[in-house]
């Protein structure tokens, strides 16, 4: 079914009723990870590694486990030892041996803060006196942490096994270089030739941390039988039980991961850390087992976005017209190889059409915490180099930025890097809406200056499962695997309400536990109300049919006699034209027209499509301390059909204020043994709403016609343009040239003092 | 026969840096065991590290039948937040 062109048509998709699951959470009656209890339930804590790099000698448990309450200790020799498996993780992949050692290491530390064993106890405070008495006798180890750094000949080698991917031919020896990636097309160099400019620089960008305010917790509880039940926030439970099966050499079939409410997650809640471990201890115990990150934990342990060092030249032609682009880009991937430079290198300058161009991407190891996912993971370093690159041509061209982009911006038809052609995506849309926006043209005033920045990300489909059955009174429960991340239960309400055209209050959705609703994907990639949104539109129209049929079996007429308006059967049989059936009295007499009424749909569904922001920031840089505040900002975004309206703008602005997070304060500070001085938000500086002005939002609604109602995700995208929005508005209030994040006001201070 | 295009770093790490393949096949699941052939290793990762496009267009389903002049594109999976 294709989206109908004229959205007016809709009925429930793109109005904003109230969220199904708002009373519970403002009230505070919604169980987040460290809420849950389970009966008998023991507490836990972990000791963590104080080196950035070490070799673990001995670990002597005698004096913890002496400790009146202790009732199980875990390390790594408790984990099972296994072969080197490349495992789905959300939609990327990683080895599953990584995964195991990133819960529990087992002969070297690889980073502050890596676990290296566990205890539960009667008591929260027991278990954390108990981790003082375990003795751990470290061989201390060289480390690093720097990217370049780490790819210097002399650098310590963080994995023996571990050889860069991606080089032919392969190489003989370890390397913290764990992948390289090339795209290249063209000619560089006679692109560059036909350059009337040319613009090169150096960008970097710190690792910074998804934020999310509710820490990683899970409760697990063993059974006797082998049998096992995981309560836990994430972004996918049934990712969870994959992982934690695959961990442990269990059967997924005797897990049951039950999904609690998830308090953030933006791609960092798409692994597991907690749950193999407490799985260890409520075995050892026989009780279920609490395990709760504290916050300095989860900055020391668990995975940031990547910082990055980006080399970029880039041409245009006298016209405006871009020639050629080469950039390099290198990315840390913490202690366990990661995937982001695939999707750095792809993502680079996708929203251009660049005709001769190379894209070389690494990822880098280093003794920090995995990196993982967080919005658009991968796409915000590199692209800040480029829209930063594409400020200064256009500058040096005289070309007003927003037409600069406008020339060169992908359109749909444009053929991708990989030869495949661009569908409805709408670009060119946003910077045309840009340009329209009073703010564009709004005056500033001195020491002011205003920034612009595109960005893209591809989005994604991915399996899912739902089911939608009726109750006896006509009202719908529908059913899905899929977190509650940023709304998506009322975005399955509406699409089902539109479907069986019955109000939205009469739908309820629940996210069902591992053992009560076939396999879905992770929340994530921006793909839940795309493929999950698909699913269940497909099992609401299933369910129309059958109504359809119930109501043809009722009537004694031809299901083809039988049509479905305003949620109600109509019969269309000569002469009978007046009878109704509305759907609370074709399910209440169910039973006796066949039986209960539902339906389940499980799919795959491609034809997503890449979505795209414009973001306009004005800034104002104090000049005698080098503070920048943000005085307006307006993120604009092809986000296909917007479902539910609040929450698609919701997310633009929650994206928009990371990324000027990511662009003015955060970044992690370690002291010269590569301990993480600053694992606390008093010192972890995110934006709060006093940093940020009111983010106007601007949806431009360009319909993906291979889904149903339209969708494109909406969650990645807005966290792309920020940091360089934000670096071009303070490049031009500065009169300098910003090319290292954060700016942060020292650097700012500094730069002013340099360029006077 | 079907083309086979194969994007970084896929085609360094399994085909030699052999970017443009040929395989004989009738679907996507027959185009990746006769993919091993040509590089050992990589049915082994393929669901997990690769998405396949025939045509143009993105194909979840790898039964999905190819042409003999069909275009099969080999993408590395990217992994959303």
């Amino acid at each position: 079914m294709n989206a109908p062109q004229d959205k007016r048509s809709f009925r429930y998709v793109g109005t904003r009723p109230v969220r199904p699951d708002g009373v519970e959470k403002v009230t505070g009656k919604a169980l987040y990870g460290p809420d849950f209890v389970a009966p008998n339930m023991l507490h836990g804590a972990i000791l963590r590694s104080p080196h950035a790099h070490a070799r673990i000698k001995s670990i002597d448990l005698r004096k913890a486990e002496a400790l009146p309450g202790v009732k199980a200790i875990v390390t790594g020799a408790d984990f099972p030892t296994l072969e080197s498996l490349i495992m789905a993780v959300g939609e990327s992949s990683s080895d599953i041996v990584h995964i195991s050692r990133n819960c529990m290491a087992y002969d070297k530390v690889l980073y502050d803060g890596h676990a290296v064993a566990a205890v539960a106890a009667t008591s929260g405070a027991i278990a954390r006196q108990a981790i003082k008495l375990i003795d751990v006798e470290y061989e201390v180890l060289p480390h690093v942490l720097d990217i370049e750094e780490a790819l210097r000949a002399d650098a310590p080698v963080l994995h023996e096994d571990i050889f860069t991917k991606g080089v032919n031919p392969k190489p003989d020896k370890p390397s913290n270089a764990a992948l390289r990636v090339e795209m290249a097309k063209g000619d560089l160099e006679e692109g560059f030739g036909k350059a009337a400019v040319v613009v090169s620089g150096r960008y970097t960008t710190e690792p910074v941390h998804q934020g999310y305010i509710e820490p990683h917790a899970c409760v697990v509880s063993w059974n006797a039988d082998g049998q096992l039940q995981i309560w836990t926030s994430s972004q996918g439970h049934f990712a969870v039980r994959s992982l934690t099966a695959s961990v442990l050499g269990l059967s997924q079939a005797d897990i049951r991961v039950t999904p609690l409410e998830i308090g953030g997650g933006f791609g960092g809640k798409t692994t597991i850390y907690l749950e193999p471990v407490a799985t260890l201890l409520s075995r050892k115990s026989g009780r279920p087992v609490r395990l709760a990150m504290s916050r300095s934990e989860v900055f020391r342990a668990s995975g940031p976005a990547p910082g990055a060092v980006i080399d970029l030249k880039m041409g245009a032609a006298e016209d405006g017209t871009l020639v050629a682009a080469d950039i390099e880009f290198k990315y840390h991937a913490g202690a366990y190889p990661a995937i982001t430079a695939h999707s750095g290198a792809s993502s680079a300058i996708a929203h251009y059409k660049v005709p001769n161009s190379r894209v070389v991407g690494w990822e880098v190891l280093c003794n920090r915490p995995a990196t993982k996912a967080y919005r658009a993971p991968g796409a915000p370093q590199v692209i800040f180099a480029v829209e930063c690159a594409l400020d200064e041509l256009a500058g040096k061209l005289g070309i007003d930025p927003v037409d600069f982009r406008l020339k060169n911006a992908v359109r749909p038809g444009d053929k991708q890097f990989n030869g495949m052609p661009f569908g409805e995506i709408g670009y060119a849309e946003c910077l045309e809406a840009a340009k329209a926006h009073p703010h564009w043209s709004a005056p500033l005033g001195p020491n002011q200056g205003r920034g612009v920045a595109g960005g893209t990300w591809g989005n994604y489909g991915g399996p899912s499962t739902a089911e939608v059955s009726v109750a006896e009174d006509g009202s719908v429960l529908v059913t899905t695997g899929s977190p509650d991340i940023g709304g998506s239960r009322a975005s399955m309400a509406i699409m089902a309400a539109e479907t069986l055209q019955i109000p939205y209050e009469k739908i309820r959705v629940t996210i069902a536990d591992t053992s009560s609703i076939g396999f879905s994907m992770v929340t994530g990639g921006s793909r839940t109300t795309f493929a999950t949104g698909k699913a269940v539109t497909d099992a609401a129209a299933e369910v129309v049919e059958i109504l359809k049929e119930r109501a043809a079996r009722t009537w004694g007429v031809e299901p083809s006699e039988v049509d479905w308006r305003d949620g109600e059967a109509v019969c269309l049989a000569e002469g009978r034209t007046d009878e109704r059936l509305p759907i609370g009295r074709i399910a209440g007499s169910a039973p006796f027209s066949g039986g209960p009424i539902s339906a389940e749909a499980a799919i795959n569904p491609g034809g997503y499509l890449a979505g795209y922001g414009v973001h306009i920031c004005d800034t104002e840089v104090d000049p005698e301390t080098g503070h920048v505040k943000i005085l307006r900002y307006t993120a604009i975004q092809d986000v296909g059909q917007a479902i539910h309206p609040d929450y698609v703008e919701g997310q633009m602005q929650g994206g928009a204020v990371q990324g000027i997070g990511w662009a003015l304060n955060e970044a992690y500070l370690y002291d010269k043994d590569g301990r993480l001085d600053n694992p606390g938000f008093l010192d972890y500086r995110v934006p709060v709403a006093s940093d940020v002005p009111m983010i106007d939002t601007v949806m431009i609604e360009k319909a993906n016609p291979d889904h149903p109602y339209g969708v494109k995700g909406v969650g990645e995208v807005p966290i792309v343009p920020p940091l360089a929005a934000v670096a071009n508005a303070v490049t031009h209030a500065a009169g300098v040239r910003m090319a290292d994040l954060p700016l942060t006001p020292d650097r700012v201070y500094a730069a002013l003092r340099a360029a006077e | 026969m079907a083309r086979v295009v194969v994007m970084p770093p896929l085609d360094d790490e399994f085909f030699g840096g052999r970017d443009r393949l040929e395989v004989e096949a009738a679907n996507l699941f027959a185009a990746v065991r006769e993919l091993d052939r040509l590089g050992p290793g990589f049915a082994e990762v393929a669901q997990v590290r690769a998405t396949l496009a025939v045509d143009g267009v993105v194909v979840p389903d790898w039964s999905t039948p190819l042409d003999a002049d069909s275009e099969v594109i080999l993408l590395p999976r990217v992994g959303g937040g």
